[in-house]
């Protein structure tokens, strides 16, 4: 029998394959109907809605080909390799196609493999400036299956796409659940840091608040005051280029800074000498808090939560709290509110901010419970949702790092799997 | 009587005669129509004359009575064969010279009239040399005959009515050239200008400057306010400088056509300031109100840059294309006319020695409302020591100037001369409102005697949030309801009760405003569809005039003449429908715009006592909150202008956040049991 891997020409693997179009603007009764229409951006994995929809005069009026449920949906201008599967019927922009599979191919099994072989695919484009692959070269693309053009190689195709979909779908599932977790957090400081929720889960009664011209309601036991008054120091790391080591002394910048601390994972090294210098002027310890002030990462902050000594770089700013006044832990939290956000937008000059200034910082008005205790109980509250969002983080490069070792095995046959008691489990759920 | 709409929708259309024919074409249409006004009225003045004299006597005058009444009734001469028949008889070929014959003899012959009715010259040559003339004389007569049928004579058309019909021409223009630096520098847009001069509030005998007058549009309103309330315009006191030729003489014949007495001068009003003390030239003259709209962040305002250059000695270009320029140091810099009290500005940017001039023409009681980029009001650093901000450096002169303003200049040692804050309100608009540039402007309001409560605080008011303007593809403007937001703000200062009895006062002239737009936009539908709608006509009746006459003849009409008709007679329907349904929408444009109007009364009356939406308009802000904040006047300091933060119910989140994980446990699980059978 049959029972080898081949690489098969794509055109002999579907029954149909076209790019899309689209309507004349000026007629606005192209658009606005009930056919969904795709662009690049919104092709998922699984493609059940578009931004834009056309009418049937629209579709008709231009090149558009409308596709059935199933089809698969490849980006192959501008951007090429996007690639989903249509849960609807719908039809495509220019640059997207449309591929309908034949009976000897299953559909999750050939977008899995695009998704794999994406630089193939831009081997097959054509254009400088503007890449795309045109129809006929897209059909010579040879693809990798089971005993082709056999029922055998269909069912094997299908459970090797289950493996990999149900992979799509833990990495899916713990997205959804760092966004419930950052919604749930967003609520938790809006209710822990004015007050209305205490640490332990009881709510402040009403007639424990007093009314303040800025901040309205204030707990009765909270202060309102300057972050200037609050802190023994606002500072920023070394501006001057510092000389490197390969080994020496810890020198961290704005991408060793994260939300539930600092990492000295990718850190840079000087010579104990020059850290020593840095850290007259900008020296953290634990306790302090440290916030990004310019770049991509501009107002991520955290508690140093590490007792290792090192110094930092210009692009992070450093927070030394009184410590006998206010917790750095809760400081951190505080910055990681929209309100704060507000008051820096409101300080700096100009309408796109660009950086956080020292001195705008020294001017926030913070509001916080007088007992220092209850600061703790509330900033420890909160970093075990920044803790647990990161650890979400790393579980989601993990499962990334799985499914592409994945693909690599069973996409080329490398490894070849049970194909019965797979089909036979994914069928159960 | 002809109406302002009508009028100024006609005298647009000479546009369409010379548009793409010359450069600065308003110029030609303006300077044109102002002889033919002058030709006109004199005849007119005239047979007033006598008419009047008849009225008064009862009798006939005789000629030399007739005589005297020439020699008095008249504002201006015209010399023999310089009137407006002159030139329209002259033939083709001696159009141009006529015309430029007889503006330049009535210049000779009106000293005020110099330069402005001859700004134009109707005879210039053609560049190639060839004899010909630039504006071709076919054009001009075609320019002339179109004018011809409108009489622009008291008769038919009132100072008021004139002057407003010319400033309608001036808006046009500018909006048709709105992304062009020269709309900006003649035409500030109304809604603007009337809420400045409605907070300034001239009064009968007042004297009014405006250092970058552009075409008047300030004076002209500041004017028409006096004579509203007043119900003369005697006694009115306008004073301007414009520094661009063929703008100066449109301001002055904008000022002659509305009747007023003006004294509208030539010249850099920073180099070079036309208005001085009789007895010593190079003390500025003072005013009891000043209003502008500056060319916003002018480079090299004082003339003494140089280009700069590289190493190479080759000059430095700005990304823009401009050569960037090198300016010497402040220490030598004296102004002759000593107005830069508060610090000498950045010679790279004009912003604060305008304002600094502004300032030097109030006089000790004098305000002032001045259009300015929001780069004023929080440009320049205060001093920065190096343990505040890891860098020393000295205060910013932009920052000395602000400062000096909010709270006095003071002298070499840093002390302060006399403590007095003259800044009393602050406008902050939205983007993309003024003509020749889309950056945000505001309005700032100066007072050198503030009422004692408000001595040491500043109003700052918020008008740029979305929804407070109309945004347009090419431009935002203000509606009227829009106006009435900020006037209201500006007026009371919170203050409900002044409020109400603002907003009671302003509804009426808003309605009016609406009325009157509404009017020219109909005048505007009339004019573009008239010549359409004529000609259809026409082809109806003549093809109908064709069928009866054969059938008068005992003749069949032939099918095609038949459907010929109908076409005639459809498209005929189709272009009155058209029409009639342009009107329909401006008219309930008008409609909803009126309904706007109480919708912000309401709105500002909720809001007025309500302290968490007042934030978000406007705040009344103390001189210590000011010093706390450096004296930058960057409205979200003081202003709630950001979104409140979507509040998320805590029992809902708590809820998807569980539901979340259970699905991520599935889905753990069985990936889990997946591996188990792979390895």
């Amino acid at each position: 029998m049959n029972n080898e891997w081949k690489e098969v020409k794509l055109k002999y693997l579907i029954d149909k394959m076209g790019d899309g179009g689209t309507p004349s603007t000026l007629n606005q009764n192209n658009f606005g109907g009930e056919i969904p229409w795709v662009v690049v951006e919104d092709i998922r994995p699984e493609i059940y809605d578009t931004k834009t929809k056309l009418t049937e005069t629209g579709l008709r009026s231009c090149s558009a080909k409308l596709w059935p449920i199933d089809s698969v949906i490849l980006s192959t201008g501008a951007t090429i390799g996007e690639v989903g599967i249509a849960k609807v019927s719908l039809c495509t922009k220019q640059g997207i196609t449309g591929l309908v599979c034949n009976e000897f191919t299953n559909n999750y099994y050939l977008k899995f493999w695009l998704e794999h072989n994406r630089n193939t695919l831009f081997r097959y484009s054509q254009g400088t400036t503007f890449k795309e692959i045109r129809t006929r070269p897209l059909g010579n693309l040879r693809i990798k299956i089971p005993s082709p053009f056999t029922n055998e190689s269909v069912i094997e195709q299908k459970a090797i796409a289950g493996i990999l979909s149900k992979v799509d779908e833990a990495i899916e599932a713990v997205k959804n659940s760092i966004k419930a977790e950052e919604c749930l957090k967003k609520s938790l400081i809006q209710n822990l840091l004015t007050g209305k929720l205490k640490p332990d889960g009881t709510w402040r009664s009403k007639d424990e608040f007093y009314v303040d011209g800025k901040f309205d309601k204030v707990p009765k036991g909270w202060e309102i005051e300057k972050i200037k008054n609050l802190t023994n120091r606002v500072t920023d790391g070394e501006h001057l280029s510092p000389d490197f080591q390969s080994s020496g002394a810890y020198l961290l910048s704005a991408e060793d800074v994260f939300d539930d601390g600092i990492s000295f994972e990718k850190a840079k090294f000087v010579r104990s000498d020059d850290c020593r210098k840095f850290r007259k002027r900008c020296d953290p310890d634990f306790g302090d808090v440290l916030i990004v002030s310019r770049g991509a990462g501009i107002g991520r902050t955290c508690k140093v939560n590490q007792n290792i000594e090192f110094c930092l770089m210009g692009s992070v700013i450093l927070i030394k709290p009184k410590n006998e006044i206010l917790h750095g832990g809760y400081l951190s939290q505080y910055f990681k509110s929209y309100s704060a956000w507000v008051e820096l937008q409101k300080l700096s000059g100009t309408t796109a901010q660009q950086a956080i200034y020292l001195t705008h910082i020294n001017k926030v008005k913070l509001m916080y419970p007088s007992d220092i205790a209850e600061q703790k109980d509330i900033s420890e509250f909160l970093e075990k949702f920044d803790s647990d969002i990161s650890s979400k983080q790393s579980k989601i490069q993990s499962l990334k790092t799985l499914k592409k070792s994945l693909m690599q095995n069973l996409l080329t046959g490398k490894v070849r799997v049970d194909v019965e008691k797979i089909n036979k489990l994914l069928k159960e759920v | 009587m002809i109406t302002k709409q009508a009028l100024g929708s006609t005298l647009f259309g000479m546009a369409d005669i010379l548009r793409d024919k010359v450069e600065d074409y308003k110029s030609y249409i303006l300077s044109l129509l102002f002889f033919k006004r002058l030709s006109d009225n004199y005849t007119w003045e005239i047979e007033h004359g006598i008419q009047e004299f008849k009225k008064e006597y009862s009798v006939e005058p005789n000629e030399k009575q007739k005589q005297k009444i020439i020699a008095d009734k008249h504002d201006f001469t015209i010399p023999d064969g310089c009137f407006w028949e002159d030139v329209r008889k002259a033939p083709l070929d001696k159009k141009n010279d006529a015309l430029n014959k007889a503006v330049n003899a009535i210049a000779d012959s009106n000293a005020p009239l110099k330069g402005v009715i001859n700004t134009v010259r109707w005879n210039e040559p053609s560049p190639d040399g060839s004899g010909g003339k630039k504006l071709h004389p076919e054009v001009l007569s075609l320019l002339i005959n179109y004018l011809d049928a409108v009489d622009l004579s008291n008769r038919n058309a009132s100072v008021d009515i004139l002057g407003d019909a010319y400033e309608y021409l001036i808006k046009r223009f500018a909006d048709e050239n709105k992304g062009g630096t020269t709309a900006g520098q003649f035409y500030t847009p109304q809604e603007v200008v009337d809420i400045i001069v409605r907070y300034l509030k001239p009064q009968k005998g007042s004297t009014l400057y405006d250092p970058t007058c552009g075409s008047g549009g300030f004076l002209i309103n500041a004017a028409k306010y006096i004579k509203k309330n007043t119900g003369t315009q005697k006694n009115i006191r306008l004073f301007g400088q414009e520094d661009v030729w063929n703008t100066w003489a449109i301001a002055n014949i904008n000022m002659i056509l509305h009747g007023l007495d003006a004294s509208i001068k030539k010249g850099d009003t920073l180099k070079d300031p036309k208005f001085t003390e009789e007895d010593n030239d190079l003390t500025i003259k003072t005013f009891d109100l000043v209003m502008a709209n500056f060319p916003f962040s002018q480079e090299n305002w004082w003339k003494n840059g140089e280009p700069k250059k590289d190493k190479k000695g080759k000059p430095v270009i700005k990304k823009d294309g401009s050569p960037q320029l090198e300016y010497p140091g402040k220490e030598d810099f004296k102004d002759p006319y000593e107005r830069f009290d508060y610090g000498v500005p950045p010679f790279s940017n004009g912003d604060f020695a305008f304002l600094q001039h502004i300032v030097a023409s109030m006089n000790e009681s004098g305000k002032a409302g001045v259009v300015c980029p929001q780069g004023v009001l929080f440009r320049g650093q205060p001093e920065k020591t190096e343990e505040e901000d890891g860098q020393n450096r000295k205060a910013d002169d932009e920052y000395m100037i602000r400062r000096g303003f909010l709270q006095g200049p003071v002298n070499k040692d840093g002390k302060f001369v006399h403590a007095i804050n003259i800044i009393d309100a602050i406008v902050v608009l939205p983007g993309n409102l003024f003509y020749g540039t889309t950056i945000p402007g505001s309005i700032l309001l100066l007072n050198k005697n503030k009422p004692e409560e408000r001595k040491d605080k500043v109003l700052m008011v918020y008008a740029a949030k979305e929804g407070w303007y109309k945004e347009e593809s090419n431009m935002n403007t203000l509606l009227p309801h829009d106006i009435l937001r900020i006037s209201t703000l500006l007026e009371s200062w919170g203050d409900i009760e002044i409020a109400k009895a603002w907003i009671d006062s302003q509804k009426s002239r808003l309605r009016d405003l609406i009325q009157e737009e509404l009017d020219f936009k109909k005048g505007e539908i009339e004019l573009d569809t008239q010549e359409d709608i004529e000609l259809a006509k026409d082809k109806y009746q003549n093809t109908n005039e064709l069928i009866k006459t054969k059938e008068a003849e005992g003749k069949k009409p032939t099918q095609a003449q038949l459907n010929n008709l109908q076409k005639a007679k459809e498209s005929l329907e189709k272009l009155i429908a058209q029409k009639e349904q342009r009107i329909t929408e401006a008219e309930k444009k008008a409609e909803n715009e009126r309904m706007s109007i109480d919708e912000v009364e309401t709105e500002l009356l909720t809001m007025l006592v309500d302290p968490e939406l007042r934030k978000r308009y406007f705040s009344v802000v103390g001189m210590e909150e000011l010093e706390e904040n450096e004296f930058n006047l960057n409205i979200p300091r003081y202003v709630d202008t950001f979104e409140p933060e979507e509040e998320i119910d805590l029992d809902e989140a708590i809820k998807s956040f569980r539901a979340s994980l259970q699905k991520q446990n599935y889905t753990d699980d069985l990936l889990s049991n997946l591996m188990k059978l792979i390895r």
